[in-house]
Protein backbone atom coordinates (compact mmCIF):
# COMPACT_ATOMS: atom_id res chain seq x y z
CA UNK A 1 0.00 0.00 0.00
CA UNK A 2 1.61 3.01 -1.28
CA UNK A 3 1.91 5.80 1.81
CA UNK A 4 -0.78 8.30 0.06
CA UNK A 5 -3.71 5.54 -0.02
CA UNK A 6 -2.41 4.70 3.94
CA UNK A 7 -2.86 9.23 4.25
CA UNK A 8 -6.40 8.78 2.22
CA UNK A 9 -7.41 5.96 4.45
CA UNK A 10 -7.00 7.88 7.34
CA UNK A 11 -8.03 11.12 6.39
CA UNK A 12 -11.07 9.18 5.55
CA UNK A 13 -11.53 7.52 8.56
CA UNK A 14 -11.31 10.90 10.35
CA UNK A 15 -13.43 12.91 8.20
CA UNK A 16 -15.55 9.94 8.70
CA UNK A 17 -16.13 10.71 12.40
CA UNK A 18 -16.51 14.47 11.74
CA UNK A 19 -13.00 15.61 11.87
CA UNK A 20 -13.00 18.70 9.55
CA UNK A 21 -9.05 19.74 8.98
CA UNK A 22 -9.34 15.62 8.13
CA UNK A 23 -11.63 16.83 5.00
CA UNK A 24 -9.68 19.77 4.52
CA UNK A 25 -6.81 17.81 4.13
CA UNK A 26 -8.55 15.67 1.22
CA UNK A 27 -9.37 18.73 -0.32
CA UNK A 28 -6.03 19.69 -0.29
CA UNK A 29 -5.40 16.50 -2.27
CA UNK A 30 -7.49 15.94 -4.67
CA UNK A 31 -8.47 19.91 -5.64
CA UNK A 32 -5.88 19.86 -8.18
CA UNK A 33 -6.75 16.40 -10.13
CA UNK A 34 -10.50 17.62 -9.51
CA UNK A 35 -10.00 20.92 -11.11
CA UNK A 36 -8.33 19.24 -14.25
CA UNK A 37 -10.80 16.83 -14.39
CA UNK A 38 -14.17 19.24 -14.59
CA UNK A 39 -12.00 21.91 -16.40
CA UNK A 40 -11.75 19.10 -19.24
CA UNK A 41 -15.50 18.03 -19.00
CA UNK A 42 -16.80 21.43 -18.83
CA UNK A 43 -14.02 23.44 -21.35
CA UNK A 44 -14.59 26.16 -18.71
CA UNK A 45 -12.42 27.39 -15.98
CA UNK A 46 -14.54 29.50 -13.96
CA UNK A 47 -17.00 26.78 -14.28
CA UNK A 48 -14.72 24.26 -13.10
CA UNK A 49 -13.63 26.01 -9.87
CA UNK A 50 -17.11 25.92 -9.10
CA UNK A 51 -18.28 22.64 -9.76
CA UNK A 52 -14.73 21.77 -7.75
CA UNK A 53 -16.40 23.57 -5.16
CA UNK A 54 -19.57 22.17 -5.19
CA UNK A 55 -18.21 18.08 -5.35
CA UNK A 56 -16.20 18.42 -2.31
CA UNK A 57 -19.36 20.37 -0.49
CA UNK A 58 -20.99 17.24 -1.74
CA UNK A 59 -18.40 14.71 -0.67
CA UNK A 60 -17.97 16.26 2.78
CA UNK A 61 -22.34 15.81 3.11
CA UNK A 62 -22.17 12.37 2.46
CA UNK A 63 -18.84 10.78 3.38
CA UNK A 64 -20.19 8.82 6.44
CA UNK A 65 -21.99 6.28 3.70
CA UNK A 66 -18.35 5.96 1.66
CA UNK A 67 -17.82 2.49 2.89
CA UNK A 68 -14.40 2.35 1.14
CA UNK A 69 -15.74 0.20 -1.80
CA UNK A 70 -13.67 2.03 -4.08
CA UNK A 71 -10.53 4.71 -3.73
CA UNK A 72 -12.00 7.71 -2.08
CA UNK A 73 -10.38 9.59 -5.10
CA UNK A 74 -12.67 7.09 -7.30
CA UNK A 75 -15.53 8.04 -4.85
CA UNK A 76 -15.07 12.10 -5.52
CA UNK A 77 -14.90 12.11 -9.01
CA UNK A 78 -18.29 9.69 -9.47
CA UNK A 79 -19.58 13.00 -7.74
CA UNK A 80 -18.12 15.48 -9.70
CA UNK A 81 -19.34 13.51 -12.49
CA UNK A 82 -22.60 13.78 -11.95
CA UNK A 83 -22.87 17.44 -10.02
CA UNK A 84 -21.29 18.54 -14.26
CA UNK A 85 -23.63 16.71 -15.63
CA UNK A 86 -26.75 17.96 -13.67
CA UNK A 87 -25.25 21.62 -14.19
CA UNK A 88 -25.58 20.41 -18.18
CA UNK A 89 -28.92 19.49 -17.55
CA UNK A 90 -29.76 22.21 -15.68
CA UNK A 91 -28.81 25.02 -18.06
CA UNK A 92 -30.97 23.24 -20.74
CA UNK A 93 -27.73 23.09 -23.38
CA UNK A 94 -24.53 22.62 -23.70
CA UNK A 95 -22.37 26.22 -23.52
CA UNK A 96 -20.07 27.06 -26.26
CA UNK A 97 -16.72 27.11 -25.43
CA UNK A 98 -14.67 29.27 -26.38
CA UNK A 99 -11.23 27.26 -27.43
CA UNK A 100 -9.26 30.21 -27.58
CA UNK A 101 -9.26 30.37 -23.68
CA UNK A 102 -7.34 26.94 -23.93
CA UNK A 103 -3.36 28.18 -23.86
CA UNK A 104 -2.21 25.66 -27.12
CA UNK A 105 1.30 24.61 -27.06
CA UNK A 106 3.54 26.23 -29.42
CA UNK A 107 6.50 25.02 -31.52
CA UNK A 108 9.89 26.87 -32.83
CA UNK A 109 9.08 27.66 -36.77
CA UNK A 110 6.08 29.95 -37.18
CA UNK A 111 4.55 27.98 -40.36
CA UNK A 112 4.59 24.97 -38.40
CA UNK A 113 3.03 26.58 -35.46
CA UNK A 114 0.32 28.67 -37.27
CA UNK A 115 -0.54 24.66 -38.92
CA UNK A 116 -0.03 22.80 -35.43
CA UNK A 117 -2.55 25.98 -34.44
CA UNK A 118 -5.37 25.13 -36.89
CA UNK A 119 -4.71 21.37 -36.28
CA UNK A 120 -5.16 21.70 -32.20
CA UNK A 121 -8.06 24.21 -32.98
CA UNK A 122 -9.88 21.27 -35.47
CA UNK A 123 -9.31 18.97 -32.85
CA UNK A 124 -10.38 20.86 -29.43
CA UNK A 125 -13.72 21.75 -30.90
CA UNK A 126 -14.40 18.24 -32.20
CA UNK A 127 -13.50 16.70 -27.88
CA UNK A 128 -16.46 19.73 -27.11
CA UNK A 129 -18.61 18.52 -29.35
CA UNK A 130 -18.35 14.75 -28.37
CA UNK A 131 -21.53 13.75 -26.04
CA UNK A 132 -21.31 14.42 -22.08
CA UNK A 133 -20.45 10.47 -21.96
CA UNK A 134 -17.64 9.80 -24.70
CA UNK A 135 -16.28 13.26 -23.16
CA UNK A 136 -16.21 11.88 -19.97
CA UNK A 137 -14.69 8.18 -20.60
CA UNK A 138 -11.99 9.94 -22.52
CA UNK A 139 -10.93 12.25 -20.06
CA UNK A 140 -11.07 9.47 -17.26
CA UNK A 141 -9.24 6.68 -19.46
CA UNK A 142 -6.35 8.94 -21.26
CA UNK A 143 -5.64 12.02 -18.78
CA UNK A 144 -6.83 10.33 -15.55
CA UNK A 145 -5.14 7.63 -16.76
CA UNK A 146 -7.78 5.10 -14.93
CA UNK A 147 -8.43 1.54 -16.44
CA UNK A 148 -11.87 1.04 -17.82
CA UNK A 149 -12.85 -1.28 -14.35
CA UNK A 150 -12.22 2.08 -12.36
CA UNK A 151 -14.09 4.46 -15.52
CA UNK A 152 -16.80 2.31 -15.43
CA UNK A 153 -17.22 2.65 -11.55
CA UNK A 154 -16.80 6.50 -12.01
CA UNK A 155 -19.40 6.68 -14.56
CA UNK A 156 -21.82 4.11 -13.23
CA UNK A 157 -22.31 2.15 -15.84
CA UNK A 158 -20.37 -1.59 -16.76
CA UNK A 159 -17.04 -1.59 -18.19
CA UNK A 160 -18.04 -3.01 -21.93
CA UNK A 161 -20.15 0.09 -21.74
CA UNK A 162 -17.05 2.34 -20.56
CA UNK A 163 -14.74 0.92 -23.31
CA UNK A 164 -17.85 1.40 -25.92
CA UNK A 165 -17.93 5.13 -25.35
CA UNK A 166 -14.23 5.86 -25.13
CA UNK A 167 -13.67 3.74 -28.92
CA UNK A 168 -16.82 5.96 -30.23
CA UNK A 169 -14.81 9.11 -28.71
CA UNK A 170 -11.76 8.24 -30.28
CA UNK A 171 -13.45 7.19 -33.40
CA UNK A 172 -14.65 10.78 -33.41
CA UNK A 173 -11.48 12.69 -33.00
CA UNK A 174 -9.83 10.77 -35.77
CA UNK A 175 -11.63 13.09 -38.08
CA UNK A 176 -9.66 15.82 -37.08
CA UNK A 177 -6.97 14.41 -38.71
CA UNK A 178 -8.72 13.53 -41.88
CA UNK A 179 -7.26 13.84 -45.26
CA UNK A 180 -3.64 14.57 -43.11
CA UNK A 181 -0.66 12.68 -44.22
CA UNK A 182 0.48 10.49 -41.51
CA UNK B 1 -7.03 -6.39 -35.69
CA UNK B 2 -8.11 -8.44 -33.05
CA UNK B 3 -4.64 -8.08 -31.51
CA UNK B 4 -5.58 -4.57 -31.35
CA UNK B 5 -8.78 -4.95 -29.86
CA UNK B 6 -7.40 -7.59 -27.24
CA UNK B 7 -3.95 -6.09 -26.13
CA UNK B 8 -2.57 -3.27 -28.04
CA UNK B 9 -5.49 -0.80 -28.30
CA UNK B 10 -6.45 -1.26 -24.86
CA UNK B 11 -2.46 -0.08 -23.84
CA UNK B 12 -2.19 3.08 -26.56
CA UNK B 13 -3.16 5.69 -23.67
CA UNK B 14 -0.25 3.93 -21.13
CA UNK B 15 1.88 3.65 -24.24
CA UNK B 16 1.70 7.33 -25.72
CA UNK B 17 2.26 8.50 -21.70
CA UNK B 18 5.56 6.22 -21.15
CA UNK B 19 4.09 4.14 -18.57
CA UNK B 20 4.61 0.44 -20.25
CA UNK B 21 7.78 -1.30 -19.44
CA UNK B 22 10.37 -1.54 -21.83
CA UNK B 23 9.39 -5.19 -23.49
CA UNK B 24 5.88 -3.76 -24.17
CA UNK B 25 6.52 -0.52 -24.92
CA UNK B 26 8.92 -2.60 -28.07
CA UNK B 27 6.12 -4.80 -28.77
CA UNK B 28 3.58 -2.48 -29.59
CA UNK B 29 6.04 0.08 -31.57
CA UNK B 30 6.26 -3.23 -34.07
CA UNK B 31 2.69 -3.36 -34.37
CA UNK B 32 2.20 0.34 -35.08
CA UNK B 33 4.36 0.03 -37.85
CA UNK B 34 1.89 -2.16 -39.76
CA UNK B 35 -1.72 -0.58 -38.04
CA UNK B 36 -2.41 2.40 -39.43
CA UNK B 37 -5.54 2.40 -37.74
CA UNK B 38 -3.78 2.43 -34.11
CA UNK B 39 -1.37 5.40 -35.46
CA UNK B 40 -4.62 7.17 -35.68
CA UNK B 41 -5.26 6.17 -32.66
CA UNK B 42 -2.19 7.11 -30.66
CA UNK B 43 -2.15 10.54 -32.73
CA UNK B 44 -4.95 11.87 -31.17
CA UNK B 45 -3.79 10.62 -27.72
CA UNK B 46 -1.12 12.35 -28.37
CA UNK B 47 -2.54 15.87 -28.99
CA UNK B 48 -4.01 15.41 -25.05
CA UNK B 49 -0.10 15.65 -24.24
CA UNK B 50 -0.44 18.92 -25.65
CA UNK B 51 -3.21 20.04 -23.45
CA UNK B 52 -2.71 23.24 -21.61
CA UNK B 53 -5.34 23.80 -18.79
CA UNK B 54 -6.45 27.41 -17.37
CA UNK B 55 -4.84 27.76 -13.98
CA UNK B 56 -7.41 29.59 -11.23
CA UNK B 57 -5.98 32.05 -9.70
CA UNK B 58 -3.79 30.87 -6.35
CA UNK B 59 -6.18 32.11 -3.83
CA UNK B 60 -8.69 29.31 -5.33
CA UNK B 61 -6.37 26.68 -3.45
CA UNK B 62 -5.12 27.83 -0.93
CA UNK B 63 -8.94 28.68 0.53
CA UNK B 64 -10.76 26.06 -1.19
CA UNK B 65 -10.59 23.81 2.03
CA UNK B 66 -12.08 26.15 4.70
CA UNK B 67 -14.39 27.25 2.12
CA UNK B 68 -15.62 23.67 1.46
CA UNK B 69 -16.07 22.76 5.18
CA UNK B 70 -17.92 26.11 5.94
CA UNK B 71 -20.53 25.44 2.89
CA UNK B 72 -21.04 22.14 3.91
CA UNK B 73 -21.21 22.93 7.72
CA UNK B 74 -23.70 25.68 6.64
CA UNK B 75 -25.62 23.49 4.06
CA UNK B 76 -26.28 20.31 6.88
CA UNK B 77 -27.44 23.22 9.63
CA UNK B 78 -30.05 24.56 7.06
CA UNK B 79 -32.07 21.42 6.39
CA UNK B 80 -35.29 21.21 6.96
CA UNK B 81 -36.55 20.21 10.22
CA UNK B 82 -40.09 18.19 9.91
CA UNK B 83 -42.37 16.67 12.81
CA UNK B 84 -41.66 12.89 13.64
CA UNK B 85 -44.91 11.55 12.24
CA UNK B 86 -43.85 12.87 8.85
CA UNK B 87 -40.64 10.81 9.53
CA UNK B 88 -42.50 8.09 10.58
CA UNK B 89 -44.66 8.36 7.15
CA UNK B 90 -41.47 8.67 5.19
CA UNK B 91 -39.89 5.67 6.72
CA UNK B 92 -43.12 3.14 6.33
CA UNK B 93 -43.91 4.40 3.27
CA UNK B 94 -40.13 3.41 2.22
CA UNK B 95 -40.63 0.32 3.52
CA UNK B 96 -43.51 -0.39 1.91
CA UNK B 97 -41.97 0.48 -1.36
CA UNK B 98 -39.48 -1.97 -0.86
CA UNK B 99 -41.57 -4.35 0.44
CA UNK B 100 -43.92 -4.19 -2.58
CA UNK B 101 -40.88 -4.27 -4.70
CA UNK B 102 -39.05 -7.44 -3.51
CA UNK B 103 -36.75 -7.17 -6.85
CA UNK B 104 -35.63 -4.21 -6.06
CA UNK B 105 -34.49 -5.17 -2.35
CA UNK B 106 -34.59 -8.33 -1.90
CA UNK B 107 -32.49 -8.48 1.57
CA UNK B 108 -34.97 -6.73 3.10
CA UNK B 109 -37.98 -9.40 2.43
CA UNK B 110 -36.93 -11.29 5.75
CA UNK B 111 -36.74 -8.47 8.25
CA UNK B 112 -39.20 -6.24 10.39
CA UNK B 113 -37.95 -2.93 10.93
CA UNK B 114 -38.75 -2.13 14.65
CA UNK B 115 -41.97 0.82 14.27
CA UNK B 116 -42.23 1.26 17.55
CA UNK B 117 -39.19 3.07 17.25
CA UNK B 118 -41.11 5.45 15.22
CA UNK B 119 -42.93 6.55 17.93
CA UNK B 120 -40.28 8.80 19.66
CA UNK B 121 -41.98 12.35 20.24
CA UNK B 122 -39.78 15.50 19.39
CA UNK B 123 -38.93 16.38 15.53
CA UNK B 124 -36.83 14.31 12.82
CA UNK B 125 -35.02 15.58 10.34
CA UNK B 126 -34.60 13.96 6.70
CA UNK B 127 -30.66 13.99 6.93
CA UNK B 128 -30.14 11.84 9.98
CA UNK B 129 -27.96 13.67 11.80
CA UNK B 130 -27.60 13.37 15.60
CA UNK B 131 -26.62 17.52 15.52
CA UNK B 132 -29.43 18.89 13.79
CA UNK B 133 -32.30 15.66 16.33
CA UNK B 134 -31.37 16.45 19.52
CA UNK B 135 -34.51 15.34 20.73
CA UNK B 136 -34.96 12.41 19.27
CA UNK B 137 -33.02 9.28 20.72
CA UNK B 138 -29.57 8.54 19.32
CA UNK B 139 -31.24 4.52 19.15
CA UNK B 140 -33.96 6.02 16.72
CA UNK B 141 -30.99 7.01 14.41
CA UNK B 142 -29.15 4.00 14.58
CA UNK B 143 -32.22 1.70 14.50
CA UNK B 144 -33.12 3.42 11.15
CA UNK B 145 -29.93 3.60 9.60
CA UNK B 146 -29.12 0.23 10.34
CA UNK B 147 -32.58 -1.14 9.19
CA UNK B 148 -32.49 0.90 5.71
CA UNK B 149 -28.63 2.33 4.85
CA UNK B 150 -27.21 -1.07 3.36
CA UNK B 151 -30.37 -1.93 1.56
CA UNK B 152 -30.87 1.59 0.19
CA UNK B 153 -26.60 1.93 -1.01
CA UNK B 154 -27.12 -1.29 -2.63
CA UNK B 155 -30.05 -0.02 -4.20
CA UNK B 156 -28.52 2.98 -4.88
CA UNK B 157 -25.46 0.79 -6.52
CA UNK B 158 -28.12 -0.33 -9.26
CA UNK B 159 -27.42 2.47 -11.69
CA UNK B 160 -30.67 1.77 -13.63
CA UNK B 161 -33.02 1.97 -10.72
CA UNK B 162 -30.48 4.89 -9.28
CA UNK B 163 -31.45 6.77 -12.14
CA UNK B 164 -34.62 6.03 -12.59
CA UNK B 165 -36.10 6.93 -9.27
CA UNK B 166 -33.50 9.58 -8.79
CA UNK B 167 -32.38 11.21 -12.06
CA UNK B 168 -30.89 14.51 -10.29
CA UNK B 169 -28.59 12.19 -7.91
CA UNK B 170 -25.28 12.32 -7.79
CA UNK B 171 -24.69 9.25 -8.02
CA UNK B 172 -24.83 7.56 -4.03
CA UNK B 173 -28.42 7.83 -3.26
CA UNK B 174 -28.49 8.92 0.25
CA UNK B 175 -31.07 8.09 2.57
CA UNK B 176 -32.18 11.62 2.86
CA UNK B 177 -32.91 11.48 -0.72
CA UNK B 178 -34.71 7.75 -0.71
CA UNK B 179 -36.89 9.13 2.31
CA UNK B 180 -37.80 12.47 0.87
CA UNK B 181 -38.92 11.10 -2.77
CA UNK B 182 -41.02 8.55 -0.92
CA UNK B 183 -42.46 11.11 1.28
CA UNK B 184 -43.23 13.66 -1.51
CA UNK B 185 -44.84 10.73 -3.64
CA UNK B 186 -46.56 9.41 -0.77
CA UNK B 187 -47.51 11.53 1.34
CA UNK B 188 -50.33 13.04 -0.17
CA UNK B 189 -52.32 10.11 -1.24
CA UNK B 190 -52.12 8.13 1.88
CA UNK B 191 -52.41 8.39 5.73
CA UNK B 192 -49.84 7.30 8.25
CA UNK B 193 -53.00 5.30 9.04
CA UNK B 194 -52.80 3.89 5.99
CA UNK B 195 -49.59 3.13 5.31
CA UNK B 196 -49.25 1.33 8.39
CA UNK B 197 -51.65 -1.12 7.96
CA UNK B 198 -50.31 -1.81 4.75
CA UNK B 199 -47.10 -2.41 6.27
CA UNK B 200 -47.66 -4.15 9.19
CA UNK B 201 -50.23 -6.88 7.68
Amino acid sequence: MTDQTTLERELVERARKGDDPAFEGLVRMYQEPLYRYLCRLSGDGEDAMELTQNSFVKAYLSIRRFRGDSSFKTYLFAIASNTWKNTVRDRGKRRNVDIEQFPIASGNNPHDEVVRHQEQKRFWSLVDKLPARQKEALTLRVREGYPFEEVAKVMGCTTGSAKASYHHAVSKLKEAFEGDEI
Amino acid sequence: MSVCRDRCRQLLPEYVRGLLGQEEMKQIAHHLEHCLECVQEVRVLRQFENEVLPEPPKWFWTSLAGKVTAEARQRRRARVLIPVWAGGLAAAALALLLFLQPGTAPQLQNRTPDYSLLETGGTFALGLDEELIPSVSGDFVEALEQTFVRDLETVSQDYTASMDLFPDSDGYVSMDEVTMKVFEDLVEEMTLEEVRKKVMS
